[in-house]
């Protein structure tokens, strides 16, 4: 059996990288990371056109992908388009993330409080501009060993 | 692949570049190129005048008052598979004016899609007698009745690099270049490139390539894919940055004065913080050094942007 640790990145497909870093890295808070092919080793090797993001303690690639994707309907803020990512925050940055996304007009839906015995408290639902499903919560047990925390080591 | 977006030195403080001032330009044959220029192009010929570190050469100039150097290397070998070439602003009816002397010369003008939005209309290329590529970018003009010349300005330059990460760092952050476009991020440029690679869009040297896959992807076909752009202004004119598709030869380290080079205007106190931003950062360079080319471009500091294409700040 694969002794897995934890999850470590994840590569999401956009369609216009600049539109892409000014979401997760301006409205969202991400901190630009490293991008690819603006070298000629980099178009050589033929590797993938991304520009990577780390939000919190996770790192997103943003890839570029070769053809239009299936964009989910305009009025659809909460879902998976074929996976939706969920970053936590302390309860008291809960309110100022949402009003960050109202001033960037950036539309979410919630927050949406979870059951009882759930470990999350409320969550928020929202998009980014290719269509990628986000979820920001917070947990009830904030500090708790309840998810271990990921490293980044991505070169 | 870039290691980081860590920058390599502070920007610096409180300078601006107002424009391209001139650019030189290699020809093979120096009377052949200035009939070229003057006869077809209609650029009006500076006989009077001669620009420092330019070797045997002609001067032109815009009806905006910018130079072209053609400068004499009779061993200039053109780069035409390349992203390589520059743009001259012309209004409709000097494009037409030009285009009927070209066909009267028998020089074959192609057309492409454009990916940069600010070439998109009507745009045309065609290759000087020593091979360089040149672009006409129709703009609606004025200034061509100025000095009777039918190219109004010099629109954009271009230059190779194996890095555009640090073409970036030097350009648009520590020399302040805003940024006018970006190829190479969008999903609709690698939907251009597919419609490229079918037959379906024609488009210059240089924009579009083929790529193997990943390296540890065997046998699957070259991948079509947009080659990366970056485009930064000086004042209105722009630089264009293309990758380069394979290594090229630098020049050597401690040359900092050569052709083809742009030079950028800028006034007498940016000049000043130029020099010393690269002193104190080590940034090789020569200048400024007096001369007395014209009372706009008194001064000129010399020196290689990061991917050792030759480039020069002028001031009165």
């Amino acid at each position: 059996m694969a002794a897995l640790e934890s999850l470590n990145h994840t590569a999401i497909c956009v369609h216009d990288l600049a539109e892409g870093m000014d979401f997760y890295c301006n409205i969202l808070g991400g901190t630009a990371h490293q991008r690819s092919n603006y070298e000629i080793e980099d178009t050589s090797t033929g590797i993938a056109i991304f520009h990577s993001v780390i939000l919190e303690d996770y790192l997103l690639a943003l890839t570029v992908t070769a053809n239009y994707m299936p964009m989910p309907p305009d009025g659809q803020l909460r879902g998976a388009h074929g996976f939706r990512h969920g970053f936590c925050v302390p309860r008291s940055r809960f309110e100022d993330v949402q009003q960050s996304l109202a001033k960037h007009d950036v539309q979410f839906e919630g927050p949406v409080d979870h059951p009882e015995k759930s470990p999350f408290g409320q969550s928020i639902y929202f998009k980014d501009p290719s269509g990628n499903f986000l979820e920001i919560l917070w947990l009830k047990e904030e500090g708790s060993q309840t998810f271990k925390r990921r490293y980044i080591h991505v070169e | 692949m870039s290691n980081s977006l860590a920058a390599t030195a502070d920007p610096i403080a409180d300078i601006k570049l107002d424009g391209i001032s001139h650019i030189a330009v290699k020809v093979d044959d120096l009377a052949a190129a200035r009939d070229f220029y003057r006869g077809v192009l209609g650029f009006s010929l500076e006989s009077g005048l001669s620009l420092p570190e330019c070797g045997q050469h002609a001067v032109l100039s815009t009806a905006s008052g910018q130079h072209v150097a053609l400068c004499l290397d009779a061993g200039f070998a053109p780069l035409p598979d390349t992203g390589i070439h520059n743009g001259y602003r012309v209004s409709p009816q000097a494009r037409q004016t030009i285009l009927d002397r070209l066909a009267k010369e028998n020089i074959e003008v192609f057309s492409y899609r454009e990916i940069r939005p600010a070439e998109a209309a009507e745009n045309c290329y065609f290759y000087d007698p020593s091979g360089n590529r040149l672009q006409l970018v129709c703009a609606d003009g004025t200034a061509a009745a100025a000095n009777g010349s039918l190219v109004d300005a010099i629109d954009h330059v271009t230059v190779q690099a194996s890095d555009v990460h640090w073409s970036e760092d030097f350009y648009a952050r520590r020399l302040a270049m805003p940024i006018d476009a970006v190829v190479g991020w969008r999903t609709a440029d690698y939907v251009l490139a597919k419609r490229w690679k079918e037959g379906a869009e024609s488009m210059a040297p240089g924009q579009m390539r083929l790529d193997k896959r990943y390296s540890t992807i065997h046998g699957t076909d070259p991948v079509p894919r947009a080659n990366m752009q970056l485009f930064v202004k000086a004042g209105d004119a722009c630089v264009g940055v293309y990758l380069a598709t394979r290594h090229f030869q630098m020049p050597p380290e401690e040359l900092q004065i050569g052709t083809p080079r742009v030079a950028f205007r800028v006034s007498r106190n940016s000049l000043k913080a130029i020099a010393a931003h690269f002193k104190e950062t080590g940034h090789a360079a020569e200048g400024p050094i007096a001369h007395s080319a014209s009372p706009q471009a008194r001064h000129s500091l010399y020196t290689k942007d990061t991917n050792g294409n030759f480039i020069e700040f002028v001031s009165p």
